[in-house]
C-alpha cells in the first residue's frame, strides 16, 4: 500500500525522458542459450511502474526441472540488492514451458537473471529489460459501470445518512422530530449535497492532476537536434542530444552495441527509402555525425538505438527535411569515413528475399512468424553475419506509433546482455550462445556459432502486435559481401 | 475486594449486547490489519489478495457488514421491535450506526475494483494518499465512526455502572479513529518533515477536530487525555510487537537491509494538547462556543507545536535509534539510507518524479495555523455535541 520517499526520486530524474528500446511495443523476445541449453524467453512488460511482467521460458532440452528468475535493478550510481529469485512454474499441458510473474518495482534498467536447473547443472542467462511507463490505461465499460453504480449508492446513501443522522438519530426512541427539525433537515440535505458534490469535483481534479503527472512521466524521446552539414565535399547528418538531463550528465553514458555507439535507421516519409547507418561520436559527447546516404530530397524519420552504461536501451526519434540545396556549410568538419556496415535501400524493387508463409493480414495479438529465405539467381544465397547478426529487421507502423528493431536473437540489446552476463561469466558473451540466423530449437545447431547460413535462411522470433493498422518490415541480410535490404508490407487487423 | 471488582466488570461486560463486541472486534481488526499491511509493504513488499494482513482487514469489514445487514434485515422483516432505537433508511429499519457501517462496507467494496484498475493504470500503490485508498479510508472511517455512534447511543440509554463501562469502550473506539487518521497522515508525519508548515497544518487541523469532538462527546473528566493515551499506547504496541517477527523483502531493488518487520513512525505526542483541552473544557465556563473554541484552539496549537517541534529533534537524534522509539527501524527496504536520513526535509518528490518545496515555519505561518486550529476546534465542538446526543 505504501511506496513513497526517495524510491522514485533519482530514477525518475535519470530516466524520465527515455523511450523503450522499441516504440509502442511492450514485449521482449530472446532466442539463445543458457549455457548449452537452447531456450526462448518472452517477456510481456506491464507498461506501468511498479508493474507485473509476464515471463514465459521455453527450453528446448529435456530434464530441466526448475527455472528461476531474479529481477536485478541496474543503477547508474547506486548499489542495491535483489529479492530472492522467483520460481517459474511449469505450464500444465505443455512440455518444457515455464512461466512466472515478476514485479518490476522501479523505473530503469533491469537484468532478469535466469537460472535453468537441469539435474545437477545450473545454467544462467541474462535478459535485459526496461521498466518504464509507456501506456495510459482506459477504464473498460464493465469496471466503469460498476464504479458508477457504487458511487451513486455511496453518494446518495451518504447524503441520506447525514439527513437521517440530523433528523432522527438524536431523538429519544419512540418520538418523532419536530416540525422545525424536519424543515431544517432539508437544508442539511442541500448542504450535504453541495459538500459531497464538492468532494467529487475535488476528487476528479485530483485524479486529473495525478493522471497528468503520470503522463508526463511516460517515456519520451531524448530531445535532440538534427542538422545537415556540408563541408564542401559531402553532406553529413549531425545529431546533437540537447536533452537537459543528458547535457547535465545525469544520465549514464553510452556503450557500444554490436561495436557501434549508435544504430540509426533513416526512413523516408514514403517508406520507399531506408538507410541503416552508424554515426560516430565527435569530441563533443553530445554530437554524433555520419555521412548522408545518397537520398533524394524529402522528409525523413530517424530511429536511433542507444544503450547506456546501466544497460538501459532505448530508441531516440526525430524527423527532418533533407534538401541538398539547403545545408549548413561547415568547413571545420573533417570528412567522416563511412562506416563499412552502413547500408541503404533506394527506390529499387529488390526481390531476392522471400517471407515464408507470409499472410496479407494478421490478427492483433497473434504470433507473426518471421522466417525468410534468400536466393541468388534462383539458388539459396549463402548468408554471412551482418553487424554481428545473421539479419536485421526494422518494423514500422504506417503512423509511426510502433517501431521495432529485431534480430534472430530477439529484441534485446546485446550490449546490455553482454554487460550483465559479464558479471557472472567473467567474459564477454560466448558466440556459441548467440542465435545468429534462426531458432534456438534448431536440431542441427546450424544457427549457433555459425559464420554462414548455407541454405539462405534467416529467422527472427515471432512477434505479437496489438495495434491494428498497416505495417512495413525491412529485412536486411548480407551475402557475398553485399547487404540486401527488402521491404514487406502487411496488415494487422482486430 | 479485587474479586468483587473483577466480578462486577465481568457482569458489566456481560450485560451489554454481544453485537457491540462484534463491532469493536471489527474496528480493531480493520485498524490493526491496515497497520500490519503497511508494515508488510515496507518489509516484504509483495502481497496478494489473501495476504494475512488483507485477511484481517477483510474479516473486520465482513464482521461489521454482516452484523449490520443481519440487524437491519431482522428488524425490518422479522421483528420490528427488536431494537427500540432505530431509524428508517430507504424503508429499512436499524440503529443509525448500522447505516453508517453499511456505508463503510460498501465504500470498502467500491475501493477494490477501483484500486485494482488504479494499479493497472498508474502502477502498484505508489503512495498511501491516492483516490482509491481514500475511498477505502472513508470506508474504514465509517466503520469506526459507526462503532463509536453505536456505543454512544447505548451509553445514552444505559444507566449506572453500565454507562461508565460503555464510556470506557467509547474512549477505546475513539482512540481507534485517531489511530486511523495517524495512519492516513503517515506520509506527512515522518520526523524529517516535522519542522514544516505542511506537517503542522494537516496535523493540527485533523487532530484538533478529533480531540475536541471526542472531548465534547464524552463524559469522563479526562476523556481527551485518555483517548490520546490509548492512541499512543496502541501505536507503541505496534511499534514494539511487529519488529519481533522475522521477515525479508520479496521485491527489489532493496536499498536497506531488513530482516524483521518495519515499525510505523513514532506517534505524535497528542496526550499533552489533549490534556490541555480536557483542563480548559472544564475550566472555561463561558457559553460562547466561538470564544471557547478560540481559547482551546490556541492552546492546542501552542502545546502541539512546542512539544512536537522539540520531540522531532529528539526523534532524529541517535538517542531515538532503539527498540523503544524505533527511529532506525521505521524506514522501508526501498529507501536508501544516507546522510539526509536523519535530517529535516524541506522538499519532497512525488511518486512520478516531480519535486515540490515544503514550507518552513515562520511567525506568519504560525498565525495561520492558529486560525485553522480554532476553526477546526469549533467544527469539532459541533460534531462532538451531535455525537453526544445520538440516541438511536
Amino acid at each position: 500500500m505504501i511506496c513513497t520517499l526517495n524510491k522514485f526520486i533519482l530514477c525518475a530524474i535519470i530516466l524520465s525522458c527515455f523511450l523503450n528500446a522499441d516504440i509502442g511495443h511492450n514485449n521482449v523476445v530472446y532466442e539463445g542459450k543458457a549455457g548449452d541449453i537452447p531456450l526462448r524467453v518472452f517477456v510481456q512488460l506491464p507498461g506501468v511502474v511498479p508493474g507485473l511482467a509476464d515471463i514465459s521460458v521455453r527450453v528446448f532440452a529435456d530434464g530441466v526441472n526448475k527455472v528461476t528468475v531474479q529481477p536485478q535493478k541496474q543503477d547508474k550510481d547506486r548499489k542495491s540488492k535483489s529479492p530472492p529469485a522467483d520460481v517459474a512454474e511449469p505450464v500444465q499441458g505443455e512440455n518444457n514451458l515455464f512461466s512466472a510473474q515478476l514485479w518490476l518495482m522501479d523505473f530503469g534498467s533491469y537484468n532478469l537473471d535466469m537460472k535453468i536447473y537441469q539435474g545437477q547443472r545450473v545454467e544462467r542467462v541474462s535478459i535485459p529489460v526496461n521498466s518504464i511507463a509507456t501506456k495510459v490505461a482506459v477504464m473498460n465499460q464493465a469496471t466503469s459501470s460498476i464504479l458508477w453504480v457504487l458511487l451513486g449508492v455511496l453518494f446518495f446513501g451518504g447524503i441520506n445518512i447525514i439527513r437521517v443522522g440530523y433528523k432522527d438519530s438524536t431523538e429519544p426512541p419512540g418520538t418523532e422530530p419536530g416540525q422545525i427539525k424536519r424543515k431544517r433537515s432539508y437544508i442539511v440535505t442541500a448542504i450535504t449535497l453541495l459538500f459531497f458534490s464538492a468532494i467529487i469535483y475535488g476528487g476528479k481534479n485530483w485524479w486529473d492532476k495525478i493522471d497528468l503527472a503520470y503522463q508526463q512521466n511516460i517515456f519520451q524521446s531524448l530531445e535532440n537536434k538534427v542538422n545537415i552539414l556540408n563541408n564542401g565535399q559531402a553532406d553529413h547528418i549531425s545529431i546533437e542530444i540537447v536533452d537537459e538531463l543528458w547535457v547535465q550528465g545525469r544520465i549514464a553514458d553510452l556503450i557500444p552495441d554490436h561495436g557501434k555507439i549508435m544504430h540509426m535507421y533513416i526512413i523516408s516519409d514514403t517508406y520507399e527509402q531506408l538507410a541503416h547507418i552508424h554515426p560516430t561520436r565527435t569530441d563533443d559527447r553530445n554530437v554524433f555525425i555520419a555521412k548522408m546516404p545518397p537520398f533524394e530530397n524529402g522528409t525523413y524519420h530517424l530511429y536511433m538505438d542507444l544503450t547506456h552504461e546501466t544497460g538501459f536501451s532505448h530508441t531516440m526519434t526525430n524527423t527532418f527535411t533533407y534538401n541538398t540545396e539547403n545545408t549548413i556549410y561547415d568547413p571545420t568538419i573533417l570528412t567522416i569515413e563511412r562506416d563499412p556496415d552502413d547500408s541503404w535501400m533506394l527506390n529499387t524493387n529488390e526481390d531476392r528475399i522471400t517471407w515464408k508463409e507470409k499472410q496479407p493480414a494478421y490478427n492483433a495479438g497473434d504470433d507473426i512468424a518471421l522466417q525468410f529465405k534468400v536466393s541468388n539467381n534462383g539458388t539459396p544465397a549463402v548468408l554471412e553475419p551482418y553487424i554481428s547478426m545473421g539479419g536485421h529487421a526494422a518494423l514500422l507502423k504506417n503512423d509511426r506509433s510502433v517501431f521495432v528493431h529485431l534480430h534472430p536473437v530477439g529484441t534485446i540489446s546485446m550490449a546490455s546482455q553482454e554487460m550483465f552476463q559479464e558479471n557472472y561469466t567473467q567474459g564477454v558473451l560466448d558466440k556459441e550462445d548467440i542465435c545468429f540466423f534462426g531458432f534456438a530449437d534448431d536440431s542441427t545447431g546450424n544457427y549457433f556459432n555459425s559464420n554462414t547460413s548455407p541454405n539462405g535462411e534467416v529467422n527472427f522470433p515471432a512477434i505479437k502486435l496489438g495495434m491494428p493498422g498497416n505495417y512495413a518490415i525491412w529485412v536486411q541480410v548480407k551475402s557475398a559481401g553485399e547487404v540486401i535490404t527488402q521491404k514487406f508490407d502487411f496488415e494487422v487487423i482486430l | 475486594m479485587e474479586k468483587t471488582s473483577s466480578n462486577n466488570i465481568t457482569e458489566l461486560a456481560k450485560s451489554i449486547p454481544e453485537y457491540i463486541y462484534l463491532f469493536l472486534i471489527a474496528s480493531t481488526a480493520v485498524v490493526v490489519g491496515i497497520e500490519w499491511d503497511i508494515s508488510w509493504h515496507e518489509t516484504i513488499g509483495r502481497d496478494k489478495l489473501l495476504s494475512p494482513p488483507h485477511i484481517v482487514v477483510y474479516l473486520g469489514g465482513i464482521i461489521c457488514g454482516v452484523t449490520c445487514a443481519y440487524m437491519a434485515l431482522r428488524q425490518t422483516f422479522i421483528d420490528v421491535n427488536l431494537y427500540n432505537r432505530y431509524v428508517t433508511f430507504w424503508g429499512f429499519k436499524a440503529p443509525f450506526a448500522c447505516w453508517v457501517c453499511i456505508w463503510g462496507t460498501i465504500a470498502m467494496l467500491t475501493s477494490a475494483p477501483f484500486d485494482d484498475w488504479w494499479h493497472n493504470a498508474y502502477g502498484l500503490d505508489v503512495q498511501i494518499i491516492s483516490p482509491p485508498h481514500l475511498v477505502l479510508a472513508a470506508g474504514f472511517f465509517a466503520i469506526l465512526l459507526g462503532t463509536l455512534l453505536l456505543l454512544i447511543a447505548e451509553k445514552n440509554l444505559a444507566k449506572g455502572n453500565q454507562k461508565y463501562f460503555l464510556e470506557l469502550l467509547f474512549m477505546y473506539s475513539a482512540s481507534l479513529i485517531v489511530v486511523q487518521f495517524a495512519i492516513i497522515l503517515t506520509e506527512y508525519s515522518f520526523a524529517n518533515k516535522q519542522h514544516t508548515y505542511e506537517f503542522y497544518l494537516i496535523s493540527l487541523t485533523i487532530y484538533s477536530f478529533l480531540i475536541v469532538s471526542f472531548r465534547n462527546a464524552a463524559d469522563h473528566k479526562y476523556a481527551a487525555t485518555i483517548i490520546a493515551a490509548l492512541f499512543i499506547l496502541h501505536r507503541l504496541l505496534i511499534i514494539w510487537i511487529l519488529p519481533l517477527f522475522e521477515a525479508e523483502p520479496l521485491l527489489g531493488p532493496i536499498y536497506r537491509d531488513v530482516d524483521h518487520y518495519v515499525a510505523p513512525y513514532f506517534p505524535v505526542l497528542l496526550v499533552i494538547p489533549a490534556l490541555a483541552v480536557d483542563l480548559l473544557h472544564h475550566k472555561i465556563t463561558i457559553s460562547n462556543r466561538i470564544l471557547k473554541a478560540a481559547i482551546i484552539g490556541v492552546c492546542f496549537c501552542i502545546t502541539f507545536f512546542l512539544v512536537q517541534w522539540h520531540f522531532a529533534e529528539f526523534l532524529l537524534s541517535e538517542n531515538a535509534r532503539n527498540w523503544f522509539f524505533a527511529a532506525d527501524n521505521n524506514i522501508p527496504y526501498w529507501v536508501r539510507m544516507g546522510e539526509r536520513s536523519y535530517e529535516f526535509w524541506f522538499q519532497e518528490w512525488t511518486p512520478y518524479g516531480q519535486k515540490s518545496e515544503l514550507k518552513k515555519m515562520t511567525l506568519g505561518n504560525f498565525g495561520l495555523l492558529t486560525i485553522f486550529t480554532i476553526i477546526f476546534s469549533y467544527l469539532g465542538s459541533f460534531f462532538g455535541t451531535w455525537i453526544r446526543q445520538v440516541k438511536r
